[in-house]
């Protein structure tokens, strides 16, 4: 025979119960709500600036897939990135070279495998500095990256192997059909 | 006055109760399912303790670096990955745990390993690091994934071999070339 349990503990259980339950919700709650926040951080702020993407978890979208899937920070490079749209024109990098073993510029979407100019083929400009296109069309200049015909949204990634400093020398100025979206410069 | 404290102080052992089985369930979430589910995802994958080839297109990669990757397993042995050392810019050799995060000491490069005259490097997986040559410690995540990146490779890359021996034999009793 199974004992009962007292009527005044089990409703406090169940009281504790329900409680941690309005407690998980309230944070699943806060979870959706960071994540819209995110969203419209990421999107809707007029002037975005490049940022280290420490943990990837600028672009929720990304994250989720490689919480999924594949999603990790190598201790030894350096991710810089910076969001963008591809459907106002063509995304123009301007900078110069950063102290590094190497680095490279390329895009993505979500976390597909796209086109890049690294420091071992990009062509430099007779003062020393570059100048990178992403755009859809006709190659524009020498360092031109196709971008996929449906992109809308997506995130430039400005790649560096074993920098010489914590932070690149300087973050390359970006246009997004001639208008400026982040001035670069220096730290 | 007294009911009041009864009442104030019935609800406060409540929701302290509540919000400390609620912290358990998030611990439990994050410290076992959550890894759980992500070994999960990638054992479907990745080959175990055999080296296989990524083009990084599944985890916003670079066309300039070749990715090879293997779920690992030490906690019973160790492991000791082979592999002639890539004519390469760069290449870097880590253990990643149950988050997808490099684990603490559990990374080399080119310019940390251990070459030997026949242009071999020979990487033990331990749970105890401090052994003679090179070590990726696993404590920290026992079970994971291990990534060969190679940056602007010169050659063609072959798979490292990977071999399970018991914990804490010496590498010379290891045939190490492959």
């Amino acid at each position: 025979m199974i004992p009962e349990m007292p009527t005044e503990l089990s409703s406090f259980l169940y009281s504790v119960l329900v409680q941690a339950a309005i407690f998980a919700v309230i944070f699943v709650i806060a979870c959706v709500l960071y994540l819209l926040y995110v969203v419209t951080a990421l999107w809707f702020i007029p002037y975005p600036r490049w940022r280290e993407a420490t943990l990837h978890s600028y672009l929720p979208l990304m994250a989720l897939a490689r919480w999924g899937r594949f999603r990790w920070k190598h201790p030894d490079c350096f991710y810089w990135v910076l969001p963008v749209r591809f459907d106002k024109g063509d995304v123009v990098v301007q900078g110069i070279p950063t102290e590094a073993l190497y680095w490279n510029f390329t895009y993505y979407i979500w976390t597909e495998l796209n086109s890049s100019i690294s420091s071992e083929n990009i062509k430099l400009d007779p003062d020393g500095g570059f100048t990178v296109c992403f755009g859809k069309g006709s190659p524009k200049g020498g360092n031109f990256i196709p971008v996929r015909q449906s992109a809308r949204f997506g995130v430039l990634y400005y790649r560096l192997y074993e920098p010489a400093h914590v932070f690149p020398n300087y973050l390359p100025r970006v246009t997004v059909g001639g208008r400026e979206i982040s001035p670069g410069g220096t730290l | 006055m007294n009911t009041t404290w009864q009442v104030l102080g019935g609800f406060l052992v409540r929701d302290i109760a509540a919000f400390a089985l609620f912290a358990l369930e998030v611990y439990f979430i994050w410290r076992v399912v959550v890894p759980a589910a992500i070994r999960l995802a990638y054992r479907h994958s990745v080959s175990h303790h055999q080296f296989e080839r990524f083009d990084g297109s599944e985890g916003a990669g670079s066309n300039d670096l070749q990715y090879l990757a293997t779920t690992y397993d030490c906690r019973r042995n160790d492991l000791i990955v082979s592999v002639r050392a890539p004519d390469a810019l760069y290449w870097g050799i880590g253990v990643y745990g149950g988050y997808l995060r490099v684990l603490e000491g559990g990374h080399h490069n080119n310019r940390s390993v251990n070459i030997d005259p026949e242009g071999y490097f020979h990487m033990r997986l331990t749970l105890a690091p401090n052994q003679e040559g090179d070590c990726l410690d696993c404590r920290e995540s026992p079970q994971g994934l291990l990534i060969f990146r190679i940056l602007c490779a010169r050659e063609d890359i072959k798979l490292p071999q990977v071999r399970v021996v018991p914990q804490g034999q010496p590498l010379l009793d290891v045939a190490l070339t492959p």
